[in-house]
This record gives structure tokens, sequence and C-alpha cells, in this order.
């Protein structure tokens, strides 16, 4: 790999420890990957924040960067923590899992990062241009920039993205160059009678059949709105490792099936229309007469999700002993407060937390046992971190609305 | 005997050290206790071995990317591994390899699971930038 004088004293130690190791790590990585050089980056998005998935093992990390002064080069927003930090208590989390859930927090504050606490953060807090490169580490998000704005990253390990902020370069390679970004399986899918969970299924049916260097193309029939295909990005980004789709007329390097595809080789085809989904429903996922908490933002919520939901549940009040909590960004949060939706979602005894998601937060630990959900990705990670005490059921926000407000 | 593989992070010297032998792929979030060092996956062929001080070599890693950061935390906690050989090349266990500083070889010769068993005594060396682990 070409390395510049000062990318050669970098790796000496002569700006570091730290230093040392971060360009260390990307080097190692971009001569894996037949890097010819690094790029300079503007902006980073890191995984790891939630005590819950990270533990003392984050903690040791961090306070070891600290003490020595660390600091982040380029733009750094965070994911998700355990817990929103204003209500947690609202949320029954435990109070010594606060205590360290808020250290952690602290700590990447003192190394530069900017708290949006969201995975999704490419709709304000760190939106990244067409065609920019940057270092996205959460795996939704990756999908997302890559496929609904055209920016260009590459699915980031916790540790890598952290590298790629300290220095702010990252190895040029894979999904940063044109050439690896076409698709090569086309997915035709007659979407006509789909909800907005059966994107998620979608996703979780293609993520699993296919393997990390596939890029798909999906063909609808109708097309869908964008959260729907945030759902999609997520779920493929779950039970596969997929780090890019294309959406043929829909997102931007793909206006047709020609462009999307490019010259590389079509290698496989899948035809699938909602009799496919009831299957992959059937094989991952629980069946629940009756949960006990109803979780809506996996990905975080956009806007116009909770104004849907809100619309939905005008004039109704949800049962009793039902927990209806939507997780979304601290910023979107303050935007719904200002709108006539929240009197109604509030009305109706809906919760909305900010900082955190039901992936994330310690929800085995506060008596949570059935969940039903819209959000794909959320069924697949919850049951595995529970332990398999909780039950997981993927249904669309009309259908539960219906069956638990009135 | 010898058994070749690639330099993942770099050492000086020699390393002389036991064998902890596995056929199996590893987490270190969750397969792996960071205070003890000691392997508590149940469906490991190492499950109940500590992995700290030896040289510790597997088929490579699975599971969650925040197995770099308890490689670090057994690092702190003095029960990481004296090296890891891997065969696969798994991005988790470079980064939390290189953040911990512990002698990493992958893409080491198949051979090796068949030849080296648990406790045998290895010596590892690099020549020509190439990784050189030896069974005496």
């Amino acid at each position: 790999m070409y390395l510049t004088r000062e990318e050669e004293r970098m790796i000496d130690g002569e700006y570091g420890e730290w230093v040392a190791k971060a360009i260390r790590l990307l080097v190692k990585l971009g001569e894996l990957n037949n890097a010819e050089r690094l790029v300079e980056i503007k902006r980073a998005h890191l995984s790891g924040v939630s005590y819950k998935t990270v533990g003392d093992a984050a903690l040791d990390l961090l306070r070891d960067m600290v003490s020595d002064g660390v600091k982040l080069k380029i733009y750094t927003t965070i994911n998700p923590a355990g817990m929103d930090l204003l209500n947690w208590d609202e949320m029954d989390i435990p109070p010594d899992f606060a205590e360290k859930q808020k250290e952690l927090i602290r700590l990447y504050i003192k190394l530069g990062a900017k708290p949006a606490l969201t995975c999704a953060p490419y709709i304000f807090e760190n939106k990244p241009d067409f065609g920019e490169r940057v270092a996205f580490a959460e795996s939704s998000a990756v999908v997302y920039v890559n496929s609904l704005i055209g920016a260009r990253t590459n699915r980031h390990g916790s540790l890598d993205a952290l590298s790629s902020a300290i220095i702010g370069k990252v190895p040029l390679m894979g999904l940063l160059l044109k050439e690896n970004r076409y698709g090569n399986v086309f997915v035709d899918v007659n979407n006509e009678k789909f909800s907005e969970s059966d994107f998620g299924l979608l996703g979780i049916l293609v993520g699993n059949e296919l393997s990390p260097s596939d890029i798909p193309i999906f063909r609808f029939k109708r097309k869908p709105s964008n959260w729907r295909l945030r759902l999609l990005g997520a779920a493929l980004a779950a039970s596969g490792a997929i780090a890019m789709f294309h959406a043929v007329g829909i997102t931007p390097e793909a206006k047709t099936l020609e462009v999307a595809q490019g010259d590389r080789e079509l290698e496989d085809k899948f035809v699938i229309d909602i009799s496919d989904l009831k299957t992959v429903a059937d094989t991952y996922f629980s069946k629940i007469d009756s949960p006990d908490a109803v979780f809506i933002g996996c990905p975080h919520a956009s806007l116009d999700e909770i104004r849907e939901i809100g619309m939905l549940l005008r004039g109704k009040k949800i049962r009793d002993g039902v927990r209806f909590w939507i997780f979304t960004s601290r910023y979107i949060l303050e935007q719904v407060k200002n709108e006539p939706i929240y009197n109604i979602l509030e009305n109706a005894g809906v919760k909305i937390f900010a900082d955190t998601c039901m992936v994330v937060a310690p929800i085995e630990e506060i008596g949570i046992r059935k969940v039903w959900t819209n959000g794909s990705k959320a069924a697949w990670y919850i049951p595995k971190f529970a332990g398999r005490k909780i039950q997981v059921e993927v249904k669309p926000i009309s259908e539960i609305i219906s069956m638990i407000a009135e | 005997m010898k058994f070749y593989g690639k330099i993942i992070n770099s050492w000086q010297g020699e390393i002389v050290g036991k064998a902890l032998v596995s056929k199996k792929r590893i987490s270190f979030l969750g397969d792996v206790d960071p205070f003890t060092g000691k392997i508590r996956a149940q469906d490991s062929d190492i499950y109940g071995e500590e992995i700290s001080d030896k040289i510790l070599i597997f088929r490579g890693g699975r599971g969650s990317t925040v197995g770099a950061m308890v490689i670090y935390s057994l690092k702190k906690n003095k029960k990481a591994p004296l090296a890891i050989i891997t065969q696969e090349t798994d991005p988790v266990i470079v980064s939390g390899a290189i953040f911990s500083n512990i002698p990493t070889v992958s893409e080491i010769d198949e051979e090796v699971f068949m030849r080296v068993k648990t406790n045998d005594v290895l010596k590892m060396y690099i020549v020509d930038e190439r990784a050189i682990i030896e069974l005496r």
C-alpha cells in the first residue's frame, strides 16, 4: 500500500500510541483488501455505545483512550445507548446500568464524538452527500447511506470506524470504488399487497440467501415510501451482511436496471410476492396472541412514520397492560412535540423515547416477554440478546393498532 | 515441524508458549469470559479452558463486532492469549489484536489442526515477512 511520509510517521508512533494503532489497523485492513492508499474523509458514525451490548470492554478501552488524550479528528456521531438519557427511569432501567451507560457516553463525548445516539444519523445529525466517502459502522445506516443517498461507505466494525475517526482516513477499497457498487442479484418483487412490515420480512429473506459481496437490485411493482425501504435495508443487514442495494427507478445509482448492474453479471434472480413472506415469518419469528409490549422504531422512527401512527390512533386508547413505545432520535422527538400529533399519541397512551431502542436497551431485565413490532431487524435480534426469554412477532402497525386500541 | 502463516500483527524476536487448539470459530463477545479468560461457550471443543498466556489456535471469528473490544478487555485484565493464530482472517479479531498489541497470524496451514495438540510447546518467529510456527 502507498503511504505518505506523514502516514509513515503516524505508524512509527510519532503522533502517539493510539494514532499508531488506528492507522496500523486501517493499513492492515487495506492490505487485506488490496487498497492502494488511504483517503481522507470528513465524517464517521460509530457503533458500540449501549452498555448492554459493549459492556465493560468498551469502558476499559475508552477510559484508556481518554486518559491518553485521544481526540477524534473528524465529525463523528454515535449510535443509540441502552436507555433514554432523560427518561430512563420511565423505562424501568436499573440504576447501576444507568450509571455505567452515562459514563460510556461521557467518555465518547470527551473523545469529541457528538452524542446523536441514533442509528439514523443520516436524517439530520450526520447526513453525507451523494458520492461522499465516509466511515459508518451501524449496519442499517451503512445500507441506507450507500443505497438511498449514494454516499460511499464500507461496512465498518466498531473499532475500525473508531480508527477512521481518529485519523480521518479510510483505506480506498470495496464500496468506496464505483466499480464495486454494481448489483449482481435481481429481485423482482410484486409488492402490491405489501404492508410496511412486509418490507422487513423481504429483507430477512433476501439477506439470508446472499453473501456479503452481493448487491441485490430490487424491482418493485409499486414505488415504496422511503421509510419502508429503511425497514428493508435494516433487515438485509441483520440476516445477512449486505451493505448496499439498488431499487430500480428509486435509488440514486439505479435509474434503470442496466445502470444498476453496470458491467457486472447477474448471477441470480428471485421472484417474490407476498406468499413467500408468510414462510419467512413462520420460520424465524413467533406467533403471539396477546403482547405485553409494542415496539416501533427499528430503525429509529422518522417523522413520516410517527405521523402515520398518530393518524391511526386518533381518538383511540391503547389497552391496559400493553406498553406501546416508539423509539426515535432526540431531534425527531423535538419535532414531534411541536406537532398536534404529539397530543394524540400521548392521549392514546404511547410513550416516545429518544437516544435508545428496543434492541440495545436491556428490555429482558424489565419484565417484557411478548413483543409485537413492525421492524424485522428488531425481531431478528431481540430473542438472541434475551437468550430466547422474549418472543417477537412482526406485524404491520395498522393491524397492531386495530387489535390493541379502541 | 514448521507451519507458515500471514502476519496480521507483528512482533519482535521469538515467542515460546503452550498451544490451545480449537477447530471451531470463536466470538470473543459471549464465548470468552473477559475476567477469567475461560471459554464459556458450551458448544466449543475447548469449553472450560483458559486462553490466558496460551498460543491460541482456532478456525476464525464468529458473531459480534464488539468482540474486538472484548479482546482489549482480556489484555487489560491480564487474561489475553500470548498470541493468536487463525486460519480465516476476521476483521473483528484483526482489530482487537492490533488495538491490544497481541501477536497475530492468519492463513495458517490447515495441517496445524492435525499436528498440533493442546499443551504442545510452540515457537513463533518471523522470516522474510512470513510467520513461522515451529513444533518441537
